[in-house]
């Protein structure tokens, strides 16, 4: 009697599902829209994309992204991206993992002051400050070198970065395997290196993928720090190509196709890992 | 020294992660800071002769406005080489103060007259006095601070109406003489659903040349309106008072239709394709979208026209020399800037200059071109000379024209009266001419 | 050796300052020192073309921040800005989470697509809406709108461009939002569903009276986050509007690049920073100590 009650209750609820699910996909299909639309035109004349914006293209124009990847001299702007990214990326896991590892076992009130003050960083917007950042720039020598990019893009970072480790290692990382080590002879040092780091993989990936979207996406650090062509990066190339003016505006579309291009291709494959490693950092805050 | 290469060592090791048994303790790691002054000084002394020495220069518009002098230049100047670079508008000023504030910044500098001024007074610019008397002084002087000249001129820039004449010629259209002729015009082609101005409002600059051309037109050419430009720098009058009665007449072109609140949602390079597929029988804009134009449409029949005052006249068009070419003083190949500064202040040079902005002329003494067929109608408007620019007059403030534009878009779409909008843009020139 | 001796088991020592030591390079150079100078200049006559011998003017920069217009209507609308698309980012968020949550047979796909836009650069979205919300017969919205044969809209103007250009970024991130409640609503025990659904809840009820309360974390992070990132906008914007019509859709960031930067008033913009940067602290900070408070009420 119970069980069959059970059963038509789960064959109505499967029912409610598929409803569900057939909203959501419609939902989803609507959401998608600007990013198809994005796609189709990049392979279209104005005049057949003004005739039926969401039609696919009759004739598949290639040419567009010829002429967009000349343009944009799309490899070397790439390559400066990905330069800035690995780099920026390296540098803040290393220091915001160290930091936020001594943060988090430092219970003193300057341990506590040191984490505030990291933290005032979050509420900081850095472009109140770009002035003064410029010259500080200048005066260590830095202007016009991906490092100053980078160097700034890791100061931005640093608080999340000491925030996400300190909190991990707080919650996950058992003082007990720590004291273990030290009871063999471990440096400090050695202790982070040998123990402590390969139990922050977590952690790491989570702002490894947050860090990385926020450096490549980044676009006032490039457009103040790096003056010269040779060392721009993707967005600058995007920007300079729409800022002239009277641009063909379905060429402009391959441009903002072959900007979004890598982190789309990067998405698609690693979207598992990205969903989880975004959430994962939000939570253990 | 031997400590710093010892942590140097130890840092590199820990880097790669060698430290993997445990054992005593290590000393404590500096980080080794390296002075960068010794890599900048090696790329400083690299300037030997005979080598190619590169310089970078930069524009607002893009490099397509210079490809022909480029070309001349990569010829007539080989030991230099021209790195081109072409900042947005919206950011030119911002990018180009910060940098020079810093001692940096592109060896030649394209200004505009007012940072030019700005950037001469802070001693950013190196004197071109040479060079520069081999120009008229009608293009030299706005680029003048304290009896020297810091920018050369380019080829003038003029901004009027294109017109389809195809439109005006098959739906039988005279061109208009005044303006009140022109907002007829405008309403003949709105009764036969036809666009009349093509206007991409979202940008802050269509509006603002308009209405200061007929403002030009109808008050600042004349005897009463000359000395306007001399007394608003010097803070003697407001446009709030003087300018109301103008653009009240001007705002027919708002009451009229022909300026709508739906163009705040077009951009310029729309309302261009607009234009050039037929879509618009006019669109305001200058010589520099004369290719983009007729790229979208080499069938389109172009010609331009001046913007007019109440009264019959040559017509007014919006404009004046062209960025001037300047070179930074800090620059640490000041002479091979000059060299290349030299090789434009040349009758060859113009013309290589005047090769993608046609239609503009030469302040360079002895240079003429003829006006190519596209300018037909606006002959007559060149050869009188109505070529004006209202707030190059502005001195310092001459950066507040992007405010009147601005305000504009509000006044346009209603949300504050004329007298509001002058004031504000009043407010705007004393807080910049305060400084 | 000594020193080894004092430190407790698992802390640090004198070792930590050798751990947070390069992050603090960096970070005191490059966001405490310009802030600092920031905050000098904001109290002295610091412009384009006063760059030396600098005096100290007092109050005057901020007097100057308090009656211009322009920066009210910025802090205004940087305002409207952050709390709307937080607004929407929790209101949509929320159910959106729920949803796929269930067992859907799609919904891992579907967490893709929705979380898919806030991957990309902010000005290329930005990019990409203004063809998509132009006036003309290149925008998708009208075109289509002209197809149906009705009147064009017009997203940019003085009432509408500041919404348009929030709607955008509404779409952008609530994907993110979304996953962040995923995350939360993993961590909630199913057998709190379970109890109450033999309790007789229904769904409703079991959203309201387990789900929302339990959300509290993840909420207050989108709210904080939110906040502050939307009070700092600047590439959408930028790459939409540049601030206008008019000054329709001026915000903090675009005031403070027109006037701080452009415009060479180097101290009225360090003071209007400084301004911001206040706003900004009692924003998250009410925010925060509301947050608590309902964190308090639940628990």
């Amino acid at each position: 009697m119970k069980k069959e009650k059970i059963r038509e209750v789960s064959k109505k609820e499967q029912r409610k599902l598929y409803i569900t699910e057939f909203f959501m996909v419609a939902l989803a299909i609507i959401w998608f829209i600007p990013i198809y639309y994005l796609i189709v035109t990049t392979f279209k004349s104005p005049r057949e994309a003004t005739e039926g914006p969401l039609k696919l293209p009759e004739v598949w124009m290639i040419e567009n992204y010829i002429d967009a990847w000349k343009n944009m001299e799309y490899p070397r702007a790439l390559f400066n991206t990905v330069t800035i990214t690995v780099l920026a990326v390296g540098i803040i896991v290393l220091v915001t993992s160290l930091a936020g590892y001594a943060l988090a076992r430092t219970k003193t009130k300057w341990g506590n002051r040191f984490f505030l003050l990291f933290l005032a960083g979050l509420m900081v917007p850095f472009q109140m400050n770009i002035v003064s950042l410029f010259k500080i720039v200048k005066s260590v020598g830095l202007m016009n070198t991906i490092w100053a990019v980078i160097l700034v893009d890791v100061a931005i970072n640093v608080p999340q970065g000491i925030f996400l480790f300190k909190e991990f290692i707080e919650s996950s990382v058992p003082k007990e395997l720590e004291e273990a080590a030290e009871i063999d002879g471990c440096s400090v040092i050695q202790k982070f290196f040998v123990i402590v780091l390969p139990l922050l993989k977590p952690v790491i990936a989570t702002v490894v993928i947050i860090v990385t979207l926020n450096v490549w996406n980044e676009f006032m650090t490039p457009l103040l720090f790096i003056q010269g062509r040779e060392n721009d990066v993707i967005l600058q190339e995007v920007s300079r190509n729409i800022g002239q003016f009277s641009t063909d505006w379905t060429a402009l579309f391959p441009m903002l196709m072959l900007g979004v291009a890598p982190l789309m291709i990067f998405y698609i494959f690693m979207q598992k890992y990205i969903i989880a490693g975004v959430s994962a950092g939000a939570v253990k805050g | 020294m031997k400590r710093k290469v010892l942590s140097m060592v130890l840092a590199t090791a820990m880097a790669m992660g060698l430290l993997c048994g445990c054992g005593g303790e290590k000393e404590p790691t500096t980080t080794p800071v390296e002075s960068t002054e010794a890599q900048e000084a090696v790329e400083e002394t690299t300037t030997a002769e005979g080598e190619k020495v590169t310089i970078r220069m930069s524009y607002w518009n893009s490099e397509d406005t210079m490809a022909a002098m480029l070309a001349f230049l990569a010829e007539e100047v080989p030991n230099v080489e021209i790195e081109y670079q072409f900042i947005d508008n919206s950011n030119y000023d911002t990018i180009i103060d910060t940098q020079l504030s810093a001692g940096e910044g592109p060896d030649i500098i394209c200004e505009s007259p007012g940072s030019a001024l700005k950037h001469a007074r802070l001693g950013y610019l190196a004197p071109v006095d040479d060079l520069a008397a081999k120009y008229s002084a009608a293009g030299t002087s706005i680029y003048s601070y304290e009896g020297s000249t810091y920018a050369l001129p380019g080829i003038s820039w003029f901004e009027g109406i294109w017109f389809n004449k195809a439109i005006f010629e098959e739906n039988q259209i005279e061109l208009p003489k005044t303006f009140d002729e022109y907002i007829t015009v405008c309403k003949k082609f709105q009764e036969m659903g036809i666009t009349p101005l093509a206007a991409g409002l979202k940008s802050w600059e269509p509006m603002l040349k308009n209405s200061m051309a007929f403002v030009s037109a109808e008050y600042l050419s004349t005897e009463a309106g000359s000395g306007f430009g001399e007394d608003y720098r010097n803070g003697k009058v407001t446009l709030d008072g003087t300018w109301n009665e103008y653009v009240e007449k001007w705002s027919e072109m708002i009451t009229s239709g022909v300026y709508t609140t739906d163009m705040t949602g077009v951009d310029h390079d729309q309302a261009l394709e607009q234009f050039a597929t037929g879509g618009a029988a006019m669109f305001c804009s200058g010589p520099w979208d004369y290719e983009a134009i007729m790229a979208k449409n080499p069938e389109l029949q172009l010609d331009m026209m001046p913007f007019y005052g109440t009264q019959e006249s040559d017509g007014w068009l919006i404009g004046g020399p062209g960025c001037g070419f300047a070179v930074n003083e800090a620059s640490a190949n000041k002479e091979a800037a000059m060299e290349v500064l030299a090789a434009i202040s040349t009758i060859e040079g113009q013309a290589a200059l005047w090769e993608n902005n046609q239609g503009g002329s030469s302040y360079l003494d002895g240079a003429a071109f003829d006006l190519p067929e596209a300018y037909t109608s606006v002959a007559g408007t060149l050869a009188a000379g109505n070529v004006y620019c209202p707030w190059n007059e502005w001195g310092v403030a001459a950066s507040a024209h992007e405010t009147y534009g601005t305000e504009m878009q509000s006044y346009l779409l209603g949300t504050q009266d004329l007298a509001t909008t002058l004031q504000n843009v009043d407010t705007a020139v004393a807080e910049l001419l305060a400084k | 050796m000594e020193l080894k001796k004092k430190r407790e088991a698992g802390s640090l020592g004198h070792y930590f300052i050798l751990f947070i030591l390069p992050a603090l390079i960096i970070y005191l150079t490059f966001s405490i020192l310009p802030f600092i100078f920031t905050f000098i200049y904001s109290f002295t006559d610091y412009t384009d073309i006063k760059i030396r011998n600098l005096d100290f003017v007092g109050l005057k920069n901020y007097i100057t921040v308090l009656k211009t217009p322009l920066m009210k209507i910025a802090i205004k609308n940087s305002l409207i800005y952050a709390v709307v698309l937080t607004g929407f980012q929790v209101i949509l968020g929320l159910p959106l989470a729920v949803v796929l949550n269930k067992k859907l047979k799609s919904r891992n796909l579907l967490r893709a697509i929705f979380f898919f836009p806030a991957v990309f650069s902010s000005l290329i979205i930005g990019y990409l809406w203004n063809f998509i919300l132009s006036s003309s017969d290149y925008g998708l919205i009208n075109n289509m709108i002209h197809q149906l044969g009705f009147k064009t809209i017009n997203f940019f103007t003085a009432d509408r461009a500041l919404f348009s250009v929030i709607f955008t970024q509404i779409w952008q991130w609530t994907g993110w939002a979304m996953v962040i409640f995923l995350a939360n609503l993993q961590g909630i025990s199913p057998e709190l569903y379970e109890a109450a659904s033999i309790d007789g809840a229904d769904e409703r009820q079991q959203f309201f009276n387990i789900t929302l309360p339990l959300m509290c974390p993840s909420v207050k992070i989108i709210v904080v986050t939110g906040l502050i990132g939307g009070m700092k906008a600047f590439d959408a914007i930028y790459s939409m509007t540049s601030g206008g019509p008019g000054n329709a859709t001026e915000t903090v960031m675009t005031v403070m690049m027109k006037k701080g930067i452009s415009d060479g008033f180097y101290s009225v913009g360090s003071a209007f920073g400084v301004c911001f940067f206040i706003i900004v602290l009692i924003v998250s900070g009410f925010t925060n100590k509301l947050m608590s408070k309902w964190s308090d009420a639940i628990g």
